[in-house]
This record gives structure tokens, C-alpha cells and sequence, in this order.
């Protein structure tokens, strides 16, 4: 093997490992084996042709996620100022090898969907633009953000698009001559996201940001809205002595319930403003496309209400100022005193999310103009949802076994566990599925979270949290 | 009978197979400043946080104003300040919400002594407003020993209080530690690696090694009774870098 192509690998696993110390070996083996199933699904459904083509895309999308969200990340941590300026060649092949992974996955992409030839133009363009947009969300620059919100609109652009310019599109020089077009922004995105060293570096680290971080919707810088916020919500706790809100305010930061509500307040007014320019823009296929999926879309609260409990699962990122809560005289001195104010907080948190997050994606769901079905549908998936509320009620003076995503994933599992019983039900009482499993998931939800209320308020002193590890 | 500030008793604590503590006795009476003296890793920090009762002990005892640390009455607990080793609190409060959500939680609070250290400690109006994660690491150990200071505690624990400070700030803080702190009989406890100031202001110092106060004392009996070498027939004190060395070795 070249030591160059050698050096390429060294810094592919080196960016991953900063992401995690075993993602490069999850992505080695996840891959292939997520193609390969792809590909034997579709060979069995569709046949040979459609099985090459989703064994591609799954090669590729999985790959281009994994760049975007994992080496990228990773690579932008080991670019710090010190090595783009003073390490030999670091910053230059990090350049080459982003704009090669990135490269290849969008030809990849563009060769396993050439079936009608202004399709694949419009998708390869959505592609470049949005992976470019997520790759500086990814890496901290404000700009992603706006790129990932106005792109996903134009998912149904083709609608919208009038046939000579789709006559254009299928010529055959048009995508190359395109894509070489898009090289250049793409080129200068990716030194963006590499700066070599001076201010403009330095600034790009002071940066905190909710794509960046591990534990990025924690530590990141809000906004100037959400700061006053913020410091309106302490102070009134702070004025009022309410423990409970003092707890969360110095706890650590993005633990109020007050951001993610807003948060969620935020998702349905965007979801209110597009469906009302669809009905203004008379777009039929946009309109049509929301009726179809406009209840799927209307779930994206739930999964604020879930990052939120995860966070709240999760008191161990500042565990230092925590023990200067704990010797504040104001605050219960007993363990089983404090950690049960703790647990009603905590509790009192995730309910009131989720019952925010339940409305919105309930009044979304409705005014795309969904159905009595989908609407009882969304209900249920809100149900489904609730078991991440358990999450928080735990011992935390012991960090987690678990980390966030096997937490998520467990809260998924009872959810899973819920479906099954459902589906059992069904076979046996002929009762719809969804409307049972959200029943059961209820009941459970009930019963541990009494269970975990009890264990947490029993287990030593909470704070500081993940003390005993 | 006086009560002590801390009495500890056969204090044991263990990480995994590592013995930290092990069966430290120690006792620190009213208006005493000790500096507490290490290797890195001997402890200092897992003995105060345990002191405080910020971590729990495998065995012995630990009484604080003869309070357990695991029940501490209110009326102790604002009796206590405490300086944790990172400066890095509540870093995303700018200097006035913390001090303000602090003075929330404790039942006396000096607001001209916050004032007037937030001046003469050169936190300016615009550092007041701006998050203390954006404070250098100086300006945040500073505002962490000032929100200490607030409540005028009888019991002073800090540990590396002046790790991140440069020399000017060091001084400020040994000033405001004589002049403001131990003049009030404050009992103070802290732990530095930076022995010309332990020299300016503890009284007495103790040596932590293999889990044991295993030296205290007067700081100047113990260089005195620890003399070295002879210069025209009269023994010369150890400097306390020598005995440190002697000591923790």
C-alpha cells in the first residue's frame, strides 16, 4: 500500500476514534453488512437491477453520513490550530481525503440512481448542496444550519420545476458540467471547515454548537433570544426560591424544560409557516406530499422531548459545581430528601415535554389536514414515545452503564416490547395495533416510573453526579 | 466545649485497589490555616472533597462542627466555603447570575464584600455580563473564591486555589486571606503546590503521604526542628521545599 493511501487511513480511523474510540470498526462492519442486506431484500423483492442499485445507495448514504457526522467532526478536532500550522502535510491531506470521500459518494450516488436523467440531476445537486450544509453543522458553522432548514423544502422541487427545464437537465453534458460546477463551492466549503490556523480558527473553536459537540445541545452557545430567556428563567427561580428550577438552572446548562419547550413551540410554528406558503404557493405536489407525510413530520417533537430526557439522564457533565449545590444550606440535607426533589423535578420536566411535544405534533398532524386515522396514529406513536421518561429516575451518583444512544435505544426497546404484545393482542381480540401498544406503553410507563421514582429517591446523595465511578 | 471545625477519624477511601485514604486521623480546631501538602495524587483532593462530604468513605468517621457531612444542618452549611479544584463552574451563568443565584441559596450573604472584591479583582462591569466560560481560567478561579467569600464562612476549604492565577493575582488573594479571612478567625484548610505562598499564609502545615497525615505542625517549629546542615556552628532551617521533598518522598 502507498503511504499515502496508507496516511489517508491512519487519519480517517484517527478522525473517527475522536468521535468515538470503536466508530471506525462499528462503520467497518456496519456498512457492508447493512448493503449487503439491502441488496439481498431487494433482490428477493424487485430483482438484480433494483438490488445493485439500493446496495449503491446504501453504500454510499451510509458512508457520506458517516463522513459527515463522524469524520468530519473528528478531523476538525485534529486540525486544531497548533497542527493545521505546524504538523507537516496534516491540514493538506485532511483537504484531499474530505474532498475525495465526498466526491466519491456523490458519483456513487449519482450512478445507482441513473434512472430518469433530470431526477438524477436534482437529486445529486440536493445531495451536494445538503451534505455540504450538514457538514458545517457538523463542524460548528452557523451557515449548516440554514443550509439543512432551506434545503429540505426543496425536497419536492420537482414539482415545482417546468419541463423545458427538465428537457435541459436530461442532456447528457448537463450533470458532469454540474457537478464540475459544484466542485468549487464544495472545495471552499471544505477549507472552511479546515481553517489554517489565526483568529478566524480560534473563533471557529470558541464556537459551541448543537451539531458539534458530544454533548452538544448541553454545552452550546445559545442564542441571543434563549441567553434572555435563560437569565429570566433564573432569575424568577432564583426571586421564588424554587428549588426545583434552581436545581436544574445549576445542575448543568440545557437541562430547563423552558428551552426545549420553546424548542418545540419553535418546530410547530415552522411546520404552521410551511403548510401555510403551500396552501399561498398553491404547490399540489408539496400539498399532496403533506398529506402523505405531514403526520410522520409532525413526530419530529417527540424526538426534542426525547433528546431532552436524555439529557436529564445524563447530570454528570458538570458534577463540580453540583457540590457547591449540595453544601448550599438552602438545599434538603439528607440524600433521600434531595435526590426525591430531584426525581419530582426531573419528572415534573420530562412530562411537561412530552405533553408539549404531544400537542404540537398532534395540532401539526391536524392541520396538514391528516385523517382520523393518522391523527390516532401520531397519538400513539406519542405514547410510544413516553418510556424515555423513565431515563432520568435513576441512581446518579453512579454515571450511566449506558451511554446516550444505548439509553435512547433502550427507551425504543420497551416501546418495541410494547408493539409485540400488541401484535399478540391483535391475533387474539382482533384490536388494532398502535391504539394497544400506546395502552400498554402507558401502564409500563406507570409502574416503573413509581419503581424508579422509589429506587432514585433511595439511592445515595445524587450530586455530584457519577461520583461513585 | 469548643466544637471542632473538622474532626476525622480513621478515615478510609478506596478507588477500585487503590487505597487514597487509609485510616486518617485528623483534626483541625477553631481559627486554625493549615496548608494541606501532597505529591500529586496523594489525596488532598479526594480528603477534602470527603471532608465536605462531597464523596462517600469506605470507613472511620468525619464530624464538621461535630455534624456528620451526610446530614449537615443548614445552619452548618453556611458556616462552610468551599473552592473546588476546577474553576470551570456554572460556566454557562454569567458572574452576576451566579452570584446572585447563590445568594439565592444561602441565608447570609456579604453583597459589599462581593462588590468590592469584583472591583478590586479587576472583574469589570463587561466581565460581570458575559458567560464565565468565556472568562480566562484566572478570572474564573477568582469569581469561584469570591462567590466562597460571599457568605463570610467560618470554615474555609480550598483546594489549588491559586493554581490558574499569575503572580499579581496570587497576592490579591493572599491579601484578601489575611487581611479579610483569617483576621475573622476563619478556619481555613488549603491545599497549593506553590510553597512560598502556604509560606505567607498558613500558620501550620500537614503532609499527606500513603493515605496519612503523616507530618503537622507549626510551619516554623517544622523547618526549626527539621535543620539541615550546620553554617559556623548554628543549624540552618530546611526550606520548605526541602522538607516537602524529605517528607513526600
Amino acid at each position: 500500500m502507498s503511504p499515502r493511501i496508507a496516511l489517508y487511513g491512519l487519519l480517517w480511523r484517527a478522525a473517527l476514534a475522536q468521535v468515538h474510540p470503536y466508530a471506525h470498526r462499528i462503520v467497518l462492519w456496519l456498512t457492508p453488512v447493512l448493503s449487503l442486506a439491502a441488496v439481498v431484500l431487494a433482490w428477493k423483492v424487485y430483482g438484480p437491477a433494483t438490488a445493485a442499485s439500493w446496495g449503491a445507495n446504501a453504500l454510499c448514504s451510509m458512508t457520506l453520513l458517516t463522513w459527515t457526522w463522524g469524520f468530519l467532526p473528528g478531523a476538525f478536532k485534529l486540525n486544531s490550530p497548533a497542527n493545521a500550522q505546524l504538523t507537516p502535510g496534516m491540514r493538506a491531506r485532511l483537504l484531499e481525503l474530505a474532498m475525495t470521500v465526498w466526491m466519491l459518494c456523490i458519483a456513487g450516488l449519482a450512478l445507482a440512481n441513473a434512472g430518469s436523467p433530470s431526477d438524477v440531476v436534482l437529486r445529486v445537486v440536493w445531495w451536494m448542496v445538503a451534505s455540504l450544509g450538514m457538514a458545517l453543522a457538523a463542524t460548528g458553522n452557523g451557515a449548516g444550519s440554514v443550509v439543512i432548514l432551506a434545503i429540505w423544502p426543496l425536497m419536492g422541487l420537482p414539482s415545482v420545476i417546468p419541463d423545458w427545464a427538465h428537457a435541459m437537465m436530461a442532456h447528457p453534458a448537463f450533470l458532469p458540467l454540474l457537478a464540475a460546477l459544484l466542485v468549487a463551492p464544495g472545495l471552499l466549503t471544505i477549507r472552511t471547515i479546515f481553517p489554517r490556523a489565526g483568529d478566524r480558527h480560534w473563533r471557529q473553536l470558541e464556537k459551541r454548537n448543537v451539531w458539534r459537540d458530544t454533548d452538544g445541545l448541553r454545552n452550546r452557545e445559545d442564542g441571543r433570544f434563549m441567553r434572555w430567556w435563560q437569565a429570566r428563567s433564573l432569575r424568577r427561580a432564583s426571586g421564588r426560591r424554587d428549588l426545583g428550577a434552581m436545581l436544574l438552572h445549576g445542575g448543568g446548562p440545557g437541562l430547563q424544560v423552558g428551552g426545549i419547550v420553546l424548542g418545540i413551540a419553535g418546530l410547530g410554528l415552522v411546520g404552521l409557516a410551511l403548510v401555510g406558503l403551500m396552501h399561498l404557493g398553491d404547490y399540489s405536489r408539496a400539498a399532496e406530499l403533506a398529506l402523505e407525510m405531514g403526520w410522520m413530520w409532525s413526530l419530529l417533537p417527540l424526538i426534542l422531548f426525547q433528546m431532552h430526557t436524555l439529557m436529564l439522564a445524563n447530570l454528570t457533565e458538570k458534577p463540580a459545581g453540583q457540590s457547591l449545590l449540595r453544601l448550599a444550606p438552602a438545599m434538603p440535607a439528607t440524600a433521600p430528601r434531595f435526590n426525591r426533589l430531584l426525581a419530582s423535578t426531573l419528572l415534573r420536566s420530562s412530562l411537561l415535554a412530552w405533553a408539549m411535544a404531544t400537542v404540537t405534533a398532534l395540532a401539526c398532524s391536524i392541520l396538514t389536514g391528516a385523517g382520523g386515522d393518522e391523527v390516532l396514529m401520531v397519538a400513539s406513536m406519542c405514547c410510544l414515545a413516553l418510556p424515555t421518561m423513565i431515563l432520568p429516575l435513576r441512581n446518579h451518583a453512579h454515571r450511566s452503564r449506558y451511554n446516550s444512544v444505548l439509553q435512547w435505544l433502550l427507551g425504543l426497546a420497551i416501546a418495541g416490547v410494547c408493539l409485540l404484545v400488541a401484535v399478540v393482542v391483535r391475533g387474539v381480540l382482533a384490536l388494532p395495533v398502535f391504539p394497544i401498544a400506546a395502552v400498554f406503553s402507558v401502564l409500563l410507563v406507570v409502574a416503573m416510573t413509581a419503581r424508579r421514582y422509589r429506587s432514585m429517591v433511595r439511592a445515595p446523595f445524587a450530586f455530584p453526579a457519577g461520583r461513585l465511578d | 466545649m469548643t466544637v471542632l471545625p473538622i474532626q476525622m477519624r480513621g478515615v478510609a477511601r478506596r478507588f477500585d485497589s487503590k487505597t487514597v485514604l487509609d485510616g486518617l486521623d485528623w483534626e483541625v480546631g477553631p481559627g486554625q490555616v493549615i496548608g494541606l501538602l501532597g505529591r500529586n495524587g496523594a489525596g488532598k483532593s479526594t480528603l477534602m472533597e470527603c471532608l465536605l462530604g462531597l464523596r462517600e468513605i469506605d470507613g472511620g468517621s468525619i464530624a464538621l462542627f461535630g455534624e456528620s457531612p451526610d446530614a449537615l444542618s443548614d445552619a452548618t452549611r453556611a458556616r462552610i466555603g468551599y473552592v473546588p479544584q476546577k474553576s470551570d463552574l456554572f460556566d454557562w451563568m454569567t458572574p452576576l447570575q451566579m452570584l446572585d443565584y447563590f445568594k439565592a441559596l444561602y441565608p447570609r450573604w456579604n453583597d459589599a464584600k462581593v462588590e468590592a472584591l469584583l472591583g478590586r479583582w479587576g472583574i469589570d462591569v463587561a466581565m460581570r455580563n458575559r458567560p464565565i466560560r468565556r472568562l480566562s481560567g484566572g478570572e474564573q478561579q477568582r469569581l469561584s473564591i469570591i462567590r466562597a467569600l460571599a457568605h463570610d464562612p467560618d470554615l474555609l476549604v480550598l483546594d489549588e486555589p491559586v493554581s490558574a492565577l499569575d503572580p499579581a493575582g496570587r497576592r490579591d488573594f493572599l491579601t484578601e486571606l489575611i487581611d479579610g479571612v483569617i483576621e475573622r478567625g476563619t478556619t481555613v484548610v488549603f491545599s497549593t503546590h506553590i510553597l512560598t505562598d502556604l509560606e505567607r499564609v498558613a500558620l501550620d502545615v500537614a503532609f499527606l503521604k500513603g493515605g496519612r497525615i503523616v507530618l503537622e505542625g507549626d510551619l516554623d517549629d517544622l523547618l526549626d526542628g527539621a535543620a539541615g546542615q550546620v553554617v559556623n556552628g548554628v543549624h540552618q532551617p530546611k526550606s520548605l521545599e526541602d522538607l516537602f521533598i524529605e517528607v513526600t518522598r
